[in-house]
This record gives C-alpha cells, structure tokens and sequence, in this order.
C-alpha cells in the first residue's frame, strides 16, 4: 500500500513539473462582473485565461486585477459562476474588461444524450433523465448503477448484496416481466454491452464513476425505441469524459477512509439464551430433538458452552479501508483530442477475508485528420479482483452466542446442531478475478454539409475466473480430511459493428428537420470451464496441478447474436411544435424462425407553449412544456437457445456419454419477444429564468407476451416449457424539481425526485395464481413465499395470517379450530392463532392469503448543495415508503430452532407461561411445534425507509494560493455514506433486500468516512 | 475531387456490408456448440448410442432418486426398513399405509421422463441410416426400458396414461389416464421386440435378451398367465448364461457385482462425475455421507434378524454391525449398524462412499423363485419345492456346481428341506430373505394378493397420483381411495 502512495506521488510530481513550464510576456487586465439583469456585482467569479492554468477570482465589490504572462492577440478570458452562465471575452489588447454574466439558463439548453446522437434538452420529446458525473463522483462506492438510488425519479435501485462489487438490481419504471431479465440495456459511449454477474462480480462495476461525463436514463418508449428488443426495461446511457481543446489538464482525485458494519441484529446470548433453552426443553436430559444428543450447556456449568456469550459481529467484521486514486490527463488541438486515465480503486470488506481491488486504465482520442473526417478510438480496460464468499454471511448470522470464539478454547468451533462453522468458511480461499477490456474505433465523414455517415467497430473482452481453495480439514466439507481446488472460468468475447446515416435539413427559416438512418450487428460468444481436484499434500500449493485427483472437468460454450435497422424522424416547427418518431427492427438468434424479426415503432409529440404569443405576458415562466409519447419495445433477455429444445450431454452412463433432454427445454418454435407498449405523457415548466424547473411524467406501460416458464403435465416427460403468457401493467407518476434558491455569495441549489409506481398483473396463463418458491435459505417446511395472481402487484407475498397468540388453556381449548396443528394435535396456551379464512375449521393451505405487497408506494431523492466562499456541502437523503419485507432472517431468528441464532426480541416477547399476552407464539421449535406457518403475516414488515446517503463537505483553495502553487484546481473533502438511517425496519438493512422483496441475512452496506482530494492542473 | 473519393468508397463498403448476408445469417443462426437440440440430435449413429444411454440415465434417475425402487417395491410392507420414530417421515408414512398426493413417491415424473426418451429414440431410431444389427439391438433395448418403466407404473397407480410418440408441441399435452389393461398390453407387445431382437450379452449394465425374458416372467406372473411365466423362466435358466454363486461366495453379489447371476444391474461409479448412487446413503451413518438415523435397534431390525438362521451366508449381507469393523468405528460414531448389501469402498480420493452400489433389478434366484411361485400356482408342487430348496441350499452353501444339492448335510434337514407348511408361503418368504433391500416384496405381495398380512388392502394397494401432477394436468383423475 506504501508503495503503491510513493509511485502515485512522484507521478503526480513529474506531472506538475511538466505543465510548469510556460513562456513570459505580459499584460494586466482590470475589470468588474456584474449580473446582467440586475448590475449587482459578483463576488467570487472564476477567471481563467483561455487555454491555460493561470486565473483569478473577483473580490468581495466584483472587482478582479489579472497579470497575464503569456499575453498574445487571440487571448481571451473566461467568466464562470455557479448559477450563471460562463462567458468567454477576448482581450484585445484592453487592460479594462467588464463583464456581465447571465444567469444560467438551467437545463433546457443542455445537451442531452439520446440513442444514436444528442439532442437539444429543449427539443426532447421522450422521458429522459440525466445525472451528471459531479452527482455520483468521489464517492467510496464501486458500484455505478448502487450510485444512481434515488437520483432520478423512475429509478428503484436495490441492492441484492452489500458487498464489495456485489449485485445490484436496477429497476426502471416498475419490473414488468416474470420470465426474463428485468436489468435495463446499458450502452457505454454507444456501445450496448452485457452486465450480467460473473462469479459475483458486478460487471459495471468495471467503470470508475469518476471518469463519467453523464448518465442518462431512458425511460418511456419515444426514448428507448430506437434500442428495440432490448428496451423494455428502459436502457442508461453512460457517456464517459472526453478531452476537450485546449492544454492539458491533469485531474487527480485522491481518497482514503473508513467503513464499518451498519447495524447488527439482537441475538441473543449467555444467561438469557441458557434461560431460553430451559424454557424450551426443560431439563430433562434426555431430549434429542433431532436425533443427535444437544451439548448439555444449558444445564452444566462445566460445559466451555455454558452461560457462553459470544459477540460473533466482533469476530466476523472488522472496521475496513477504502480508497481510491485516479489520475486523469486530457486536452487537445483542433486536430486530436485526447483523455487517458488510470484508476485504483481498494476496498477491504467489513466482513473478514473479503474485499475489492479494482484497477481501469482509459484511453479516448478523437483525431480530424482531414476536415470533413473524422476518426475516433477509445480503450477502456478493468481488473477487478474480489475476495471472501457471499454467502458465509448468511451462514455467520445464525450462528448461535453460545459458541465460543475461536482462540478462547481449542475446538474446531463447528455449529452445534447443523455442521459448519462459518469462521471456519472464511479460511477458505475464494479469489475471483474479472478482466475487461472494451475497445472501439470509430469513422465519421461528412459526405455533404448536412450528411453524415458514420460506422464503427467495437469488441468487448471479458475474462473471469473464480479459484477456491479448501485448505486442510475444514469443518463443515465432507470429508474433512482432504484439500480441494476449484477453477471455474468464463470468456465472453463481444463484437458489435454499427453504421448510420445522419442527414438534417431546414425546410425553410422555422423548422429544422433531422433523420437518422442505422444498421448494426452484435454478437457474443461464452466459453466456460469448472475443474477441480482434490487430495492435494499440503496448503501451501493451491492450484489444481497439485491435487492429484481431477475429479471434474467441464466446459461450455454459447453465443447470441442480434441484427438491427433503425431509423429516427426529428421535426421541429418555429422552435414550438416538435415531433419525434423512431423504428427499430430487431432480429435475435434467440427466437424461433417464424418469430425472429420484429417492428418496434415510437412516436411522440412536443409543444413549447411558452413559445406562443398568448404566453409573453407570463415573463416568469421561462419554459412550458407538454410531450406525448407512444411505443413499443422488446425483452429478449432468455436462455440463448430455449426455443430449440436443448438435449444435454454432461451425463453418462458406465462412462459413456448419454444424451438427455433438459426437462425445462420443450421445444416452442411459436418463441417470441416479450412486448411492452408505453404511452407517456410529461410536462416540463420552468420559472424564473429557469432557476425553478419542474419536470412530470406520467405514464401507462403494458407488457404482453410475458415469458413465462409454464409447467406442463409431468406425463410429457418434461416439467416446464418457455412460452409467450400473461399481461403485466406499470402505471407512474414522476415528479422532480430543481432549485437554485440562493445565488450569489452565498449559494444553495435543491434538487429533487419523486416516483409513484403501480405494478399490476393484468393476466396469466390459464387466469391460475402462480406461487414463487425463490430458492431463498428457508430451514422449514413450505417454500412458498410470494404469488402472482391476476390484478395484484408482482411478487405480492403470500402465506398465514397471524392473528395472535392463545394466552390462557381456556382460550386454546374454547377455540374451535380443531385441527389447527400439522399433525392434529390439540391447541395448546401459547400456540399460535392463524386466520381460517374459509372458516372450515382447519388450517392447511386453502387460508394462505396476501399478506403485503413488496413495491414501494413512492421513493426518490432530495439533494441540497450549499456554497459558501471555497465550500461546498451537500447532503443527500434518499427515501422509500409503503414497501413490505419479507424479514426471513428474523423468520428464521425467532425459528427457536437448534441451527439458528435467536433473537432477543422474539424471546422477550415470546409467550412464556398461563396467562401472557405475547406478541410471539410459546418458546418452541417450529418443526417440533406442529403449529407453524412458514410464511405468515408475523414477519412481513413495513420496508419504508429515509436515509442520510451522502454527506460531503468539501473545500476548494483560494485562486491566489492555486495560482501560487500553479494549479487549476484544488479541493479537499470530507464524505459520509449511509450515516443515518430512519425506519421501523428489524432488518439490518432496508435497502438490501432481495428483487422480491426478501431479506435473507444479505451483507449489508456499511457505513464510512472518506477524506479526499480533487486537483487540477 | 479526392476527397469525393473517399467518400464514394467508404459508402460503398457500407452498403456493401449492409446488404451481405453471411455475416447477418451467421450473426442470427446460432446453434448451440456444447448442447444438441431436438432439431439437430438423431441424426447420426453416434446419436443413437448416446440417445439410447440417455434413457439408461434416466431409468438410473428414476429408481434411484428418493430411493424409489424400495419405497415403491419394499417399503410399504413395513417389514424391512426402519420405520420407527426419527426416520425419514415418508418411510413412515408408508410402512404405516399413510399415503398422501404430496408425498415423493406419488410422483411418476421420472418414469414419464424415462418413457419419453424411450419414445423419442422409438421414433428416431429407424430413421437414421446405420447398421441394421444394431438398430435392432438398440431398439430393443429402447422398448425394454419403455416395458419396465411402464410395468413400474401400473403396479403402483393402476391406470396411467398410455403415452407412445414423443412429446411435440403446446398443445394436447393433457393427456388422461388409461385403462391399465391396455398398458399391460403395450408392455407385452414391447417385451416381445425386445426378446426377438436383443442378444444375451455378458454385461448385466444393460438390457439384454434374459433381462427382457426376466421382465417377461415378471409381467405373466403379475397378470396370471402363469404357464407362460413359467416357461419364460425356464427359458432363463437353461440358457447357460447365468448360474449360481457358491454360497460362500454370496457377498459378491455386492462386493463385486456384475456376477454370474446378474440379470439385470443399473450400474452406479462412484469415482464418474454424476454416476454415484444416492440410495444406499440414506441408510449409512453420517460419516458416510448418509442420513444417519435410518437403521438402528427397530422392530424391523428384529423381524429381519428373526427371519434368517446361523449358518445362512446370507445373514451377513442383511445387517452389518460396523462396531468391530476396524477402523470405521471412529468414522460411523453413534450408529452402528448398516444394511448390509449396501458396501461401501475407498474411492479414487481414498475416501469410504457407498456411491458405488448398483441397483440389482434382476438376479437368478429371483426368477428361479418367480418359477417356483407359478409352479405352485399350476399345481405342480415337487418341482417347486426343488427350486425353492435350491436357493436355500445354495444360501447354505451345500449347493455343489451341478446343482444337486448335499441332501445329507445336517445343514439340510434343520434349514433346506421343505418343512411342509404352506408352500406359497414359504417361497415368498424365501423370496424376502434372498431379495431383501433390493426392492421386491411388496410387489411379491401384490402379486399374490397377499397384502393383507401387512394390513393394506382394497384401492389402497394403489399409490395416489402427485399433487403437481394434477394440478398441471386436469386430464387426470385422483385414484380412489384418495
């Protein structure tokens, strides 16, 4: 690590020394900036001389001095003002240079990215948000799409885990499939690219959040469109920096802190837990609930386990390091611009053995070699490297207090009733490495003024590989008396090639027409292997070469591939009415013959009001807005073959390869697209010379043809087939603000977002409910935990309604519910009370209902930045509200079972003798119980949740010392993530929960202070 | 005007790219490169061979998974397997006549699967160009398969649906149970090509002529054709191809396997990737793998010890006390006792695993006590009881290799001889004895209709049909009784 500081300081030195070098003449300019509409002088306007690193700012009275050394005709000056707009103003000759600046003109005038192009942010038609790169930079985060919660309305972002790199789930405007995949398309600087996880590593994960320019989310189908059968799920633009022209500007942003461990659950240990397990088991000796004697710690003092309390959070977390450097260089002439930048990224886990190093090196040029050509190249590579295993986690929360801590005694630490120690699991060595490199090369030529034809070609490496080792007899491994290593790799190679045609016209002074016109090729291949050996002589060689029996050894390959036209209509009259209209035709090699090709058509309409005469008395009202928009988009993320009826060929017989079908794979050749059809309809308002800006959307989005994995009858040899079934509605409400409240010395900006989602099944297979078993970690029973069932939300959770628990024997017995056990056994005080819903006296699965809905009613972002002088502040809050958790760790927690920890909460409020009036059913083992209910209302809770995401106070040096020490820049900065949570919430973590709404022991995000440092020169 | 060239070329290439077609076709036309599909198998020989070993996979699956061939063939009579409290709760429920449609064994998945890929390789097969031999062969052995999975399926359900083309398609796929007569007669029709185009081969792993002949004596015994049974098992015995072990050499039937007398054994490999057996281990003590709890001191335990006599060289294949087995103790800790047929062997790792046990779906004696069976019923008891006195000879090991049994060894009197109780009776439980844990006896039961004596009888003697399996198809009909 020392190191690694000592190289990234002299690099830095050198750097500086090199831009030192400037040639002499001078020339003194004075001057005073005022605001254009008001004349009030401004404080503290940025002054730099065009093309290089010298400036100054104005005084407290707007007044500035500025002594240029390098004076020649063509210098010019640059004014620029938080909250106005920059204005450049050429010298010639004049030692007095006053300035007026205009207030900024806030986003209508930006240059928004669109599929295929720019556009104006004034001409679109679409639903697009955009988040600058300043949002989600120098952040301690590694996750690009874990950055964007709550920064644009339509955006739910959940995290599947908190670990370093882990997965994350990006939800656009509501999930609207059940088959298929609901990630939206990720296009990197134009480039479409997979993100799916390999070996849990999060493949965005592979971009530095602080070499992006821009993200812009697409959201209804005007925008998306134009990307056809991979747009349903909306698709994110991420636009990295370019040079720009101009000397070279070296950017170096530096930062090291501190995260910690959240919050930690109740569990409890030593006299309390002893107390809980008299209550339970009594003392007879003899108990053996399941077949194996228990330790008798609860009643002999001698027992190591006896009254034991270990506190495991301190034993599995510890505080951990995270940095980050990155060093960017970028600059350019008419001619060539360039960007090159290398990154390291290090954070440690909070869990032991685990972590994340990431290393990107980026390259973009953009060459005019002749004046109507141009060229352009961009290399981006990453290695990622991450430690530990994921699950362990889930693994080390159960484990019970009474345990000892390793260290204290010699014992292998294993669990007592169910095997494994998770301490134990750590020791194993889990190295997973990604690599990516993802390089283009692109040709422009303008074949007239108005015409231009573009083509590029692009491949996307990716290499990754996961090594494990299991050393020596480790516990829980049967048998623990040998090693064993394991290779699993996985190469995608990816090529895309695209080529437009741009052509735009002005059909006269007040309209101006574009027309785009594309055709483009993707394909990926996969090759996988999984080896693995073992009985290896020792620990100290953990590859495969020194297990000397090779007992697997596989691979795999497959490849999809998608063939594209499109084409895009832009037509804006008088600067009022505009129109937008897009096609796409996709095929893909993942559908049937008869179902390959498919249309995928958008329209949409805008009209500036404000622009009509009728509105010039309304001089507050900048901009008025109103769009329509209507299309239709694709979902093709499936298996590469499912339409084909795959046979497989892993299995044998006497050693001789047989061929098999996969019992999920009957053949469908009618497979088709997943199709969503959207209407959206926005109104855009901005006031005050946009100082206050508002943007709504509301919107309606169909998704028919759900992908569907349909069960057949079993007669048919097979168990399910993929077919085109069911509807599926999102309805939302969008709303975001942005608000410059203050400006002058002082400056305060407020921005904004809000969403309202409404997810509704409209119609499945047959109109039969659907009941998800998610594979999730349940210990008991019945695996069922959510339904889809026609005109309830997706992934609505389904079990037991808990009505509370029998206090007294009278009360048990007077309760006719007789069979209201498993296995028919008379109620007792402290069972638990379940709802009979159809009222026969029996509880079995016919009164299982709806027990809460895992959508959120709204959630978004609020964001207030304050500048005072050199500092800045911001504050980030993000919120959810109205969504239901499935808490299964507290499920299983309160499970009372020998295999889990427990919870005080659930003891303390457990029924425990005649007469109590508990909030939880007697202190028994559910399997032993006979009276539980895996799924019941009792662990659905509310999910709602506020949270202070993001702290930053931040510091920028005067401009004399800059100038003194011949920088452009120079800011220090402190950052909190995840400081302060709010909710009802008893999991550890509202905002780590699974896609369907289930907690189950996830590893949470961690809390953490960073101290960094941005410069430029 | 260069600059117009460069122009007019670089437009060219892209129109050129755009309208060539090899690279759009090979962009769109993916198929698969590690998988066959449904479309692109059955073409070749090869095809066929691996085809065919896919159903032996499958039929392996079948009765392996859940321990379906005890649960289905044993287990009910709640005589053999420990059934007693902290068991696996299905053996419970059985053993006790508690089925229910959600339990494993209700479920025919696997054995449709298995038809189905018999099915598939039926249809395919003849269509393929190779060697008329052994297409011949290769069909046979399809419609063996086919045979047993269905003959498996009448005896536990009754009526089933009688499916004979491979699945295609959405639609018509709810398909209704069929009178069980009719399956029978599929079954008969399907043994017939078997025996006519299979040969008797030395390998045991796969269907053969005596396995088809010994599935044939099977279903003529169970629909009471009984001259034909026993002629079939006749034809068995005299072929020359099997023969008793010595009695002292009965543990190779387990230790080694593939023997002498295997009709018929799924073969199971520990050290093969996804070829180990998973029944045995639900029997085994923990520290091998296994569930642990299974076997211990039970009323089982004691019928099974009460049924054999010192001297049986059977008796030690039945139970096996793992106390005194030295070094395992350590290994097997708190439950020492293990089914005996099921071995366990170092693997290739050097670890003890009792993946390798074979499945014996038929072995000699069996079929020699299926003809004594249909002898008594014909009426011609002296031949029976001299089948019935050879397989108890030979477990006294007084069986020379002739077969003539040592008529003056003590051994005779006290254990061979016919004691002239109910003759029927005693095959049947000379049928246990021999055929204990390999998954016989409720079946020898049914087809005696002898059920009552473990206190099942009526439409009960039929398992429900699964859960899953009504519910995705409204075809079907629950049994009665359920």
């Amino acid at each position: 690590m020392i190191r690694k500081r000592t190289i990234l300081l002299v690099i830095i030195y050198l750097i500086a020394n090199v831009s030192n070098g400037l040639a002499q003449q001078s020339h003194e300019v004075t001057g005073t900036v005022t605001d254009a509409i008001t004349g009030e002088t401004l404080p503290a306007v940025n002054i730099v001389i065009e093309g290089s690193t010298q400036g100054t700012t104005t005084d407290i009275d707007g007044n500035y001095t500025l002594n240029i050394t390098t004076y020649r005709e063509d210098t010019s000056l640059t004014f620029s003002y938080i909250g106005y707009e920059s204005k450049t103003v050429m010298v010639e000759g004049r030692s007095r240079v006053d300035v007026a600046l205009e207030q900024a003109v806030g986003q209508f005038d930006d240059i928004v990215v669109i599929g295929y192009g720019t556009q104006r942010r004034a001409d679109v038609t679409g639903s697009i948000t955009s988040v600058s790169g300043d949002k989600i930079s120098n952040q301690s985060v590694a996750n690009l799409d874990n950055l964007l919660q709550g920064q644009a309305a339509g955006v739910q972002v959940q995290q599947n885990s908190g670990s370093p790199g882990g997965e994350v789930s990006l939800v656009i405007r509501g999930a609207s499939t059940v088959g298929a995949g609901k990630e939206p398309l990720y296009v990197v600087d134009g480039l479409p690219i997979s993100t799916e996880m390999l070996h849990g590593i999060n493949t965005l994960s592979s971009i530095n959040p602080n070499n992006i320019e821009s993200i812009e989310i697409l959201k209804d189908a005007s925008a998306t469109a134009i990307y056809g059968a991979r747009a349903s799920n909306g698709v994110v633009l991420i636009t990295t920096k370019s040079g720009q022209v101009g000397k070279p500007i070296v950017t170096v942003n530096a930062s090291t802190g501190y995260q910690e461990l959240s919050n930690t659950f109740d569990t409890i240990g030593g006299n309390e837990l002893r107390k809980r397990y008299i209550n339970q088991y009594g003392m007879a000796r003899d108990q053996e609930p399941y077949g194996q004697p228990l330790h008798w710690f609860w009643a002999d003092s001698t027992d190591i386990h006896f009254m034991n309390s270990t506190n495991w959070n301190d034993v599995y977390f510890r505080t951990a390091q995270v940095s980050n450097y990155d060093i960017s260089v970028g600059g350019g002439s008419e001619d060539l611009r360039y960007i090159a930048s290398v990154g390291y990224f290090d954070q440690d886990g909070i869990l032991i053995n685990s972590g994340l190093d990431r290393y990107t090196i980026n390259l973009k040029l953009d060459m005019f070699p002749f004046s109507s050509v141009r060229i352009g190249t961009d290399v981006k590579y990453a290695r990622m490297l991450k430690t530990g295993h994921e699950g362990i986690f889930w693994q080390m929360q159960r484990t019970q207090t009474v345990l000892p801590a390793p260290g204290e005694l010699d014992l292998p630490g294993g669990d007592l009733c169910c095997g494994g120690s998770p301490l134990e699991m750590t020791k194993m060595e889990s190295d997973r490495t990604n690599n990516r490199i993802i390089g283009s090369v692109f040709g422009e030529v303008n074949l007239r003024d108005n015409l231009t034809v573009r083509s590029n070609i692009a491949l996307d490496l990716v290499d990754s590989q996961e090594e494990i080792f299991w050393p020596f007899g480790l516990i829980g491994q049967v048998p623990t008396s040998t090693r064993r290593a394991r290779l699993v790799t996985a190469n995608r190679t990816g090529w895309i090639n695209e080529n437009t045609l741009d052509y735009r016209d002005n059909f006269g002074e007040n309209s101006m027409f574009s027309a785009l016109l594309g055709f483009s090729l993707q394909e990926e291949q996969m090759l996988s292997s999984f080896s693995q050996g073992e009985g290896g002589p020792t620990d100290a060689l953990r590859t495969l070469n020194a297990q000397p029996i090779q007992t697997h050894a596989t691979s795999f390959e497959e490849g999809w591939g998608i063939v594209s036209f499109f084409g895009r209509v832009n037509y804006e009259y008088q600067n009022k009415y505009l129109f937008t209209g897009t096609i796409r035709r996709d095929g893909s090699s993942r559908f049937g013959p008869e179902n390959r090709y498919a249309n995928f058509p958008s329209g949409s309409i805008g009209w500036r009001f404000s622009e009509e005469s009728f509105m010039q008395d309304f001089d507050f009202i900048s901009d008025a807005r109103i769009r329509v928009g209507y299309g239709i988009t694709g979902n093709q993320q499936i298996g590469n073959y499912a339409w084909q009826g795959v046979l497989t060929i892993d299995e044998s017989y006497k050693g001789s390869s047989a061929v098999v079908n996969d019992p999920d794979g009957l053949p469908n050749e009618d497979l088709s697209w997943e199709s969503t059809t959207q209407f959206n309809t926005g109104l855009d308002l901005s006031f005050f010379n946009d100082r206050l800006s508002f943007v709504t959307d509301y919107y309606i989005k169909r998704t028919n043809d759900l992908l569907f994995n349909q069960r057949v009858p079993d007669v048919t040899g097979y168990r399910s087939i993929l077919r085109n079934l069911g509807e599926i509605e999102n309805k939302g409400f969008e709303f975001s603000l942005t608000s410059l409240n203050l400006s002058g010395e002082i400056s305060w900006s407020t921005s904004f977002n809000i969403s309202f989602n409404r997810n509704k099944i409209i119609s499945l297979p047959g109109g039969e409910d659907i009941l998800l078993t998610p594979g999730i970690n349940q210990t008991r029973w019945d695996n069922v935990t959510g339904i889809l069932r026609e005109g309830e939300p997706m992934n609505s959770f389904f079990g037991y309604k808990f009505l509370g628990v029998f206090s007294t024997t009278q009360e048990a017995e007077e309760a006719d519910l007789r069979l209201s056990t498993m296995d028919g056994r008379p109620l007792i005080a402290g069972d638990a009370i379940w709802k009979d819903i159809n009222g026969d006296g029996v509880i079995n699965a016919e009164d299982r209902m709806i027990l809460g809905n895992p959508n959120p009613k709204f959630f978004g972002g609020i964001e207030n930045s304050f500048f005072y002088r050199g500092f800045d502040v911001k504050l980030f809050v993000n919120f959810q509200y109205g969504n239901d958790v499935l808490n299964n760790a507290y499920n299983i927690m309160s499970n009372r079972d020998c295999c889990s920890a427990s919870s005080m909460t659930v003891w303390e409020n457990s029924w425990k003798q005649e007469g109590d009036d508990a909030k939880y059913p007697r202190n028994e083992s559910f399997s032993v119980s006979g009276n539980d209910r895996t799924n019941s209302s009792l662990f659905v809770e509310d999910g709602s949740f506020i949270r202070l995401k993001n702290l930053t106070i931040g510091y920028t040096l005067p401009e004399e010392l800059i100038n003194r020490l011949s920088l452009r820049n120079a800011r220090f900065y402190i950052s909190g993530q995840n400081l302060l949570t709010i909710t009802n919430y008893r999991g550890l973590d509202p905002e780590v929960i699974r896609p369907d709404g289930i907690d189950d022991f996830t590893y949470p995000q961690f809390r953490s202070v960073t101290l960094g440092l941005n410069f430029e020169f | 005007m260069k600059t117009f060239n460069v122009k007019v070329i670089i437009t060219i290439i892209i129109l050129f790219q755009l309208s060539s077609c090899d690279i759009v076709d090979n962009v769109i036309n993916q198929e698969p490169k590690s998988e066959f599909t449904s479309a692109s198998f059955w073409q070749t020989p090869d095809d066929a061979r691996s085809g065919l070993l896919g159903i032996y996979v499958s039929l392996r699956t079948t009765l392996n998974s859940q321990r379906a061939f005890l649960y289905w063939g044993e287990a009910r009579s709640g005589r053999t397997i420990d059934a007693s409290r902290g068991v696996v709760q299905e053996i419970n429920d059985l053993a006790n006549n508690r089925l229910d449609p959600a339990m494993s064994s209700a479920s025919w998945a696997n054995i449709y699967r298995t038809i189905n890929l018999s099915n598939e390789a039926l249809n395919n097969i003849p269509e393929i160009e190779m060697n008329e031999v052994e297409r011949s062969k290769l069909l046979g052995e399809a419609h063996f398969i086919r045979a047993l999975s269905y003959f498996y399926a009448v005896r536990v359900w009754g009526n089933v649906p009688l499916i004979t083309d491979p699945v295609r398609g959405t639609e018509g796929l709810e398909i209704p149970q069929t009178d069980k007569q009719e399956v029978l007669d599929l079954i008969e029709n399907d043994l017939s090509h078997a025996v006519a185009n299979l040969p008797y081969s030395t390998d045991p792993s796969f269907a053969t002529k005596g396995a088809a002949k010994a599935l044939q004596a099977h279903v003529f015994a169970w629909i009471g054709n009984h001259q034909q049974a026993v002629d079939i098992a006749g034809e068995i015995i005299n072929s020359g191809n099997y023969s008793l072990l010595p009695g002292s050499s009965y543990g190779d039937l387990f230790e080694v396997e593939n023997t002498v007398e295997a009709i018929l054994e799924l073969n199971f490999n520990a050290n093969i990737p996804g070829e180990g057996a998973g029944f045995a281990g639900q029997f085994a003590p923990a520290a091998l793998g296994g569930g642990g709890s299974a076997i211990r001191e039970s009323p089982q335990l004691d019928f099974m010890r009460n049924l054999f006599t010192e001297g049986d060289h059977r008796l030690n294949y039945i139970i096996r006390d793992m106390e005194n087995n030295s070094g395992w103790d350590v290994l097997i800790g708190d439950s020492p006792i293990m089914i005996g047929k099921y071995r366990d062997r170092l693997n290739d790792a050097g670890q003890p695993s009792l993946a390798g046990n074979n499945i014996i779906v038929y072995r000699l004696p069996d079929i020699i006590l299926l003809k004594a069976e249909s002898m008594v019923q014909l009426g011609n008891e002296s031949r029976a009881i001299q089948l019935l006195e050879t397989i108890r000879a030979r477990a006294y090991n007084i069986l020379d290799n002739n077969g003539n049994i040592d008529t003056s060894s003590t051994l005779y009197e006290e254990h061979v001889k016919f004691n002239g109780n109910n003759l029927l009776d005693e095959i049947i439980e000379e049928r246990l004895k021999e055929l204990i844990w390999e998954g016989h006896y409720w079946f020898d039961l049914r087809r005696n209709n002898m059920t009552n004596i473990v206190g099942v009888t009526g439409e009960q003697v039929y398992w429900p049909v699964h859960q899953d399996a009504l519910d995705f198809n409204s075809a079907l009909t629950q049994n009665p009784g359920y």
